[in-house]
């Protein structure tokens, strides 16, 4: 994957990570602390979230030193063709049932992984068939993992 | 020295034909899983892992040991006949494997490296038994201020080696020990950073953490590859004469014992240095071998030698690093850091009491180890033709069905489909940290320490307030100086690579 080095980016990620150090150290303060115990529970979450701070810090003179450079391009395609299809997937697995959303899923991410032409296509069905059934078998009836039953199953 | 009644339990276990079968499986998934250039060996533990939750603790170890010995040695296959490396352990395995079956040797160039590969892991094999056992016993010695500084010792050395820079490495290590700090606390079980919410109770469970940021990450990767038509995706291998007479192969290994040894030596001082990783040693023992040879002008040209230095390395590096994972129960690598989660998944906790608490387990995975060595050998033998068509596999079959298994091996642990989330997210997060420049082993590492890190750290504060003890204790104060000096030995070495850089984008 193309990396993005320096820059804007990196100061950018260095404010994010400043968030985040400061929302652990607020956060840290609804922490329960036992009695009689010399180092509360909220103890090592502050050490870390200074340590972030501090490498945030460092990251963002970095950054803003850096000079601008040309980001190449991001992979939002590649990205959107795993991202999407996957959380549709983990969203429908619930609903119609985990065989049958395993099976539109392989389905769906041959087709758009590979050439669309009717053997492709054919293929991506045979495959999505054969994870299904295997899946099925392996893991559902041999190893005994419960999977979301849902609508279809 | 060796218990017999916990070696022959443990034989009892390993020779069971079930484990066996199972060991022989993992290999070949293993073999494969390496050979396929774009599949890594970290992937294919990552998939392997949910067929072994079912089985026992023992068969379950097996199996991923088979995993691992197989896949350090299926790289190359694929080095050797497309000159493309299956993994990276195989790197240097291309330099001379790829030219000698160009000159019509296919078969001596993948023997060679497979017979190499056996001798190799058999040597390194041995130390794996006493070395595991010597070290266990030192680090029965450590007290919690030696495993703070030996966990901040290793979080540092993986950052500062870690591809990218050293802050953003040190960065990606703090927010994986951040991530461990969700949920109930490890000392007093009190909830932290829950929000509320009865999900995040149990904390971020590590499996699907590790399943995202490294197997759903490296899918998009590829994806990405296979979209811009990377040559390395598409390349299919040919079936070739890969028949040849194995008593010469053999001898020509043997003849050249210097090389072998002097190679296995690398690879496994390699593997026990936590945060090297199997990349370093194949390259490493080929730069020197070349260095020792009365040949070197034959390196680069199909010379035995360099195939059987990155061989032998590469294979002891995996008894280098397991050796590591028992003792200490540190991972060198991003593969290792899989094989602990692999263990820890089995009810394994190594560390210093592995050997103690679980002799019969420690000594089962040196039997799976050796036979694992053995059967890749087998397991080539018998199906080196289907094998080369197993790797053939359209990579648009292949990664929907891997996406598949990562999030059934982020579901099937603890039957929660909340997990399957926390792999899509932590899939986003892996990417996001490739694209910027963030190295992926320091978060996974932070994940798998954390716990263990706090618990030292709070334990030590609490046996005596002074925290100069983790200096003044000698081998802690070691530890923490060579933190020190890596942390220092990388930051000269980004400042004096910048000033290259600008050197030579003046000129």
């Amino acid at each position: 994957m193309s990396r993005v080095g320096g820059g804007r980016a990196d100061a950018g990620i260095a404010l994010v990570l400043l968030a985040l150090a400061g929302l652990v150290f607020w956060r840290a303060r609804d922490i329960a602390s036992p009695p009689f115990v010399p180092l509360s529970p909220a103890f090592f979450p502050k050490v870390l979230a200074g340590v972030l701070a501090i490498l945030a810090l460092i990251l963002l003179v970095q950054g803003l030193r850096a000079p601008r450079r040309r980001s190449p391009q991001a992979p939002v395609l590649p990205a959107l063709l795993v991202f999407g299809p996957l959380a549709t997937y983990l969203l429908l697995a619930p609903v119609l049932g985990f065989f049958s959303a395993t099976f539109l899923f392989v389905l769906a991410e041959g087709i758009l992984l590979g050439e669309r032409r009717a053997a492709a296509i054919g293929r991506a069905v045979a495959v999505a068939a054969g994870t299904t059934v295997a899946c099925y078998l392996v893991f559902e009836r041999y190893l005994r993992v419960i999977f979301p039953g849902g609508l279809i199953g | 020295m060796i218990a017999v009644g916990a070696l022959a339990s443990a034989a009892a276990a390993v020779f069971d034909p079930g484990a066996l079968l199972s060991l022989l499986a993992g290999v070949l998934v293993g073999l494969v899983g390496g050979a396929i250039p774009g599949i890594t060996i970290t992937m294919t533990i990552i998939l392997v892992l949910p067929f072994t939750f079912g089985m026992d603790t023992v068969n379950g170890i097996a199996t991923m040991i088979g995993v691992y010995v197989g896949g350090e040695s299926g790289g190359l296959v694929t080095a050797c006949l497309l000159g493309i490396p299956g993994t990276p352990s195989a790197i240097a395995t291309t330099f001379d494997g790829f030219p000698m079956a160009r000159q019509g040797e296919p078969g001596r160039a993948v023997w060679l490296g497979i017979w190499s590969g056996l001798f190799g892991g058999l040597i390194a094999g041995v130390f794996l038994v006493y070395g595991t056992i010597w070290l266990g016993r030192l680090a029965l010695q450590f007290g919690p201020w030696e495993y703070f500084s030996l966990f901040i010792l290793t979080l540092s050395i993986v950052a500062s080696l870690s591809e990218g820079s050293m802050l953003k490495g040190l960065v990606a290590g703090t927010v994986g020990l951040l991530a461990t700090t969700v949920g109930t606390d490890p000392i007093m079980s009190v909830q932290r950073f829950t929000f509320g919410t009865d999900l995040l109770k149990s904390g971020f469970p590590f499996l699907p953490i590790l399943i995202g940021v490294y197997g759903v990450t490296q899918i998009v990767t590829d994806v990405q590859r296979l979209r811009e038509g990377d040559a390395r995706l598409k390349a299919r291998v040919e079936q070739a004469r890969l028949v040849v007479n194995h008593l010469a192969v053999i001898g020509e290994v043997l003849r050249g014992w210097g090389n072998l040894i002097r190679s296995t030596l690398i690879g496994l001082w390699i593997g026990v240095l936590p945060a090297v990783g199997g990349s370093a040693a194949n390259i490493l023992a080929y730069d020197q071998a070349r260095k020792w040879s009365r040949h070197p002008e034959r390196f680069g040209h199909g010379s035995p030698e360099g195939i059987v230095a990155s061989e032998s390395a590469n294979n002891a590096n995996v008894a280098g690093s397991l050796v590591t994972i028992m003792a200490f129960g540190i991972p060198g690598d991003a593969v290792t850091a899989v094989m602990l989660g692999a263990l820890l998944v089995h009810g394994i906790a190594p560390g210093p009491l592995f050997m103690t608490n679980n002799l019969d387990v420690a000594y089962a995975m040196f039997l799976a180890y050796f036979v694992a060595c053995v059967a890749t050998v087998a397991v080539e033998a018998a199906i080196l033709r289907v094998f080369l068509r197993l790797i053939n596999v359209p990579r648009d079959v292949l990664f929907p069905v891997i996406l598949v298994l990562c999030v059934i091996g982020a579901f099937a642990l603890n039957n929660l489909w909340a997990d399957v989330w926390t792999l899509f997210f932590f899939g986003i997060l892996g990417v996001l940290m490739v694209r910027y420049g963030f190295p992926l082993a320091p978060i996974i590492l932070g994940v798998i320490l954390g716990n263990q890190i706090e618990l030292n750290f709070i334990r030590a504060l609490m046996t005596n307030a002074d925290p100069r003890l983790f200096l003044t204790r000698p081998l802690s104060g070691i530890m923490l100086f060579l933190t020190l000096v890596s942390v220092a030995i990388a930051v000269w070495q980004t400042r004096r690579g910048a000033r290259a850089e600008a050197v030579e984008a003046e000129g």
